[in-house]
């Protein structure tokens, strides 16, 4: 359940950003979360609504775009899909694949005035 | 109005490690990493007993609740500092930025911290540590590599535990090793019992052999 500590300080940046922006209100955020960050974006939206309190949150919605994972092996060069953690190449077999997406965890934007 | 932030939302743990690493900086630091139960207190109380005569050893211990493992490690007549999590599931970069101001680092040569019992959550944080090793014991299951592959990516080296119940187990020493490898082929392989000594020699040398290169990788620059 590393997600409340995530939320937490993803809160946090919320609150400072919008603080130094003069921004009152928080009406929509936007995550960015790869499929290679053993983060669940479930719990993780489920904190989101737990944890967030006071007039800055109130009302705000959390839109979460989950990015699949993708990446190549490094000894045949294909391109492979990534959608667990079981990395293996599906056309040689190799587990030597590289991780060139899915592991972004980062807040895209917020909205608010 | 929309704001872009384009912001990780790790940054702020990543930023604390980078100031852990700075105040670390002639000081080896390890971070263990495994399943509760995998023999990561085992492990490092009798790799302090047969480094302490050499070196100056300080730990980190994070716990979820209890202080059991940090009194075991007491024992060794070394500097320990328990951190405890009240129900995290890892130890992130501010928890060992605290429990680096109860240390006197001034003496130290190395610093052992014992991540909370878990495979997944703790590769995530950067604690600012050299080196992340991560245990597998063999009651474990062969299957720990494939099923948690980024903490054993993510290694320096990877120590097998409790190699003396091998011949109880079918736990497959020699593919569990070629799936290491694979994924992360400069990763060093222990494999280790607490109860017999063996290969502990060889783990203690690496680490001592880690010791003086961050030494004199510090006077350098």
């Amino acid at each position: 359940m590393h997600e409340l500590s995530l939320t937490t300080e993803l809160l946090k940046l919320l609150e400072h950003d919008a603080q130094q922006k003069g921004i009152k209100r928080i009406r929509k955020v936007k995550l960015v979360i790869g499929a290679m960050t053993s983060v669940l974006p479930s719990a993780l939206e489920f904190s989101f609504y737990a944890l967030k309190e006071g007039p800055l949150f109130e009302g705000a919605q959390l839109e979460i775009e989950e990015r699949p994972g993708r990446g190549h092996c490094q000894d045949c060069l294909a391109e492979v899909v990534l959608d667990n953690w079981c990395i293996m190449c599906p056309s040689c077999g190799s587990r030597r694949v590289s991780i060139d997406q899915g592991r972004e965890l980062y807040i895209d934007f917020y909205e608010g005035e | 109005m929309r704001v872009i932030m384009a912001q990780k939302i790790l940054q702020a743990n990543q930023d604390i490690a980078g100031q852990n690493r700075k105040r670390l900086s002639p000081i080896l630091t390890v971070n263990l990493i495994g399943s509760p139960g995998a023999g990561k207190t085992a492990l490092l109380e009798r790799t302090i007993a047969s480094l302490k005569r050499e070196f100056s050893v300080g730990v980190i211990e994070g716990d979820i609740y209890t202080t059991l493992d940090a009194e075991r490690i007491a024992g060794q007549g070394v500097q320990v500092v328990q951190i405890n999590t009240e129900g995290a599931c890892h130890l992130d970069a501010s928890m060992v930025y605290r429990a680096l101001q109860e240390i006197d680092l001034s003496a130290l040569d190395l610093i052992f911290i014992e991540n909370v019992g878990n495979l997944v959550c703790p590769a995530e944080f950067d604690l600012g540590e050299d080196y992340k090793v991560a245990l597998l014991s063999v009651t474990e299951g062969s299957d720990k590599p494939a099923k948690y592959p980024l903490v054993f990516r993510e290694a320096q080296a990877v120590v097998v535990t409790k190699a003396d119940l091998l011949p109880h187990t079918n736990f497959d020493l020699q593919a569990v090793e070629e799936e290491i490898k694979e994924a992360n082929p400069a990763v060093k392989i222990f494999v280790t019992s607490a109860q017999t000594g063996e290969g502990l020699e060889a783990w203690c040398l690496w680490l001592k052999d880690a010791v003086q290169k961050k030494k004199s990788l510090s006077a350098t620059g």
